[in-house]
């Protein structure tokens, strides 16, 4: 008698485990291949403003030049603690007319299209040519929050606060073992659980006809729960013609 | 809840999951507003349906296992006395 269900259980337990398996090997395999292919398929969004109203500029990356992470594949590697020394170059290519003058250096690093962190350096006169160097920038606090690759602007301001050039390139923040920051965990926790979730959605369905008590996922065990009352559990008469608390004979 | 519904609404949450992980992995980029929203919503939609086909498929078979009433993966409405 006991046969068929126990034979069920094992399957569904089995159904679980493979799921479970396979997000889980995707989970750890993802950073992997993330490690070992740079190549990703993400569009560029680079502004090459090289050269903007007569004003050329240029920003080096410890060295290297922005235009060259141009694409999220050949982002920047930014490792946990890391610093990175940011060299700003500009000079005005347009000898006649009023022409830029620079007297600010900025960075930028976006998520979902909002600015995540800012940083300035200003200088104390507008110039039409020179360099600012913005040193050890990191990303501070965030670190502990996000990882992967995030797109950064660097821009020059003019000494009016408009922008007078602009150029977006990419930058890889890895955490160690390219996980341990607060939003990974979070999200691979929340997909662990919906996973098994999903693995339980089954038994809703025998739960609600044979009104047994729930046995797999949380949420089917509320599920249960919630409609019990009302569904299989009627109210008492007595305790329905009861007199309120308080009422006298 | 059916569980095609139950289903559903898991597959919505790990597709949205799922691309919230990939950015932090390396493999999408939400630095753009409208790009990472519509990476969003696809996930959710592929999510959603997968989880649905999932979860009625389970319930097809969890009722077949059980001895079920009827192999439509859904469930009854809350009324209907089990028989």
């Amino acid at each position: 008698m006991g046969g068929a269900p126990r034979r069920a259980s094992k399957h569904q337990l089995a159904l679980s485990a493979g799921l479970l398996a396979v997000a889980l090997a995707a989970l750890v395999l993802a950073p992997l291949g993330a490690a070992g292919t740079p190549a990703r398929t993400v569009s560029v969004s680079a502004q090459p403003a090289q050269l903007a109203g007569g004003l050329q500029a240029n920003v080096l990356w410890n060295g290297a030049e922005i235009s060259t992470a141009a694409t999220a594949g050949a982002a920047f590697r930014l490792g946990f603690n890391g610093v990175a020394n940011l060299d700003y170059f500009w000079n005005q290519t347009l000898l006649t007319g009023a022409g830029w003058s620079i007297n600010d250096a900025r960075l930028q690093i976006f998520y979902f299209g909002f600015a995540l962190g800012t940083r300035d350096i200003v200088a104390t006169t507008g110039q039409s040519s020179g360099n600012l160097v913005m040193g050890n920038w990191s990303t501070g606090a965030l670190q502990y929050v996000v990882e992967g690759t995030f797109e950064l602007t660097a821009s020059l301001l003019a000494t009016n606060g408009t922008t007078a050039w602009s150029e977006s390139f990419w930058v890889d923040i890895s955490a160690p073992f390219y996980i341990l920051a607060v939003l990974p965990l979070v999200l691979a926790l929340i997909a662990v659980y919906e996973v098994y979730a999903l693995c339980c959605s089954g038994q809703h369905v025998m739960k609600r006809t044979s009104g047994k008590p729930g046995t797999g996922s949380p949420s089917a065990a509320e599920t249960a729960a919630s409609s019990a009352p009302a569904a299989e559990e009627p109210p008492d008469p007595a305790e329905a013609s009861s007199p309120p608390p308080g009422g006298s004979s | 809840m059916s569980a095609t519904g139950s289903g559903a609404g898991c597959g919505v949450v790990l597709g949205i999951v799922l691309v919230l992980l990939a950015q932090q992995f390396g493999i999408l980029s939400l630095s753009a507003l409208a790009t990472g929203i519509e990476y969003l919503v696809i996930g959710a939609i592929v999510g959603g349906v997968l989880g649905a086909v999932i979860g009625w498929g389970l319930g097809k078979r969890y009722l077949r296992l059980h001895g079920g009433a009827s192999g439509s993966g859904t469930a009854p409405a809350e009324s209907s006395p089990p028989s």
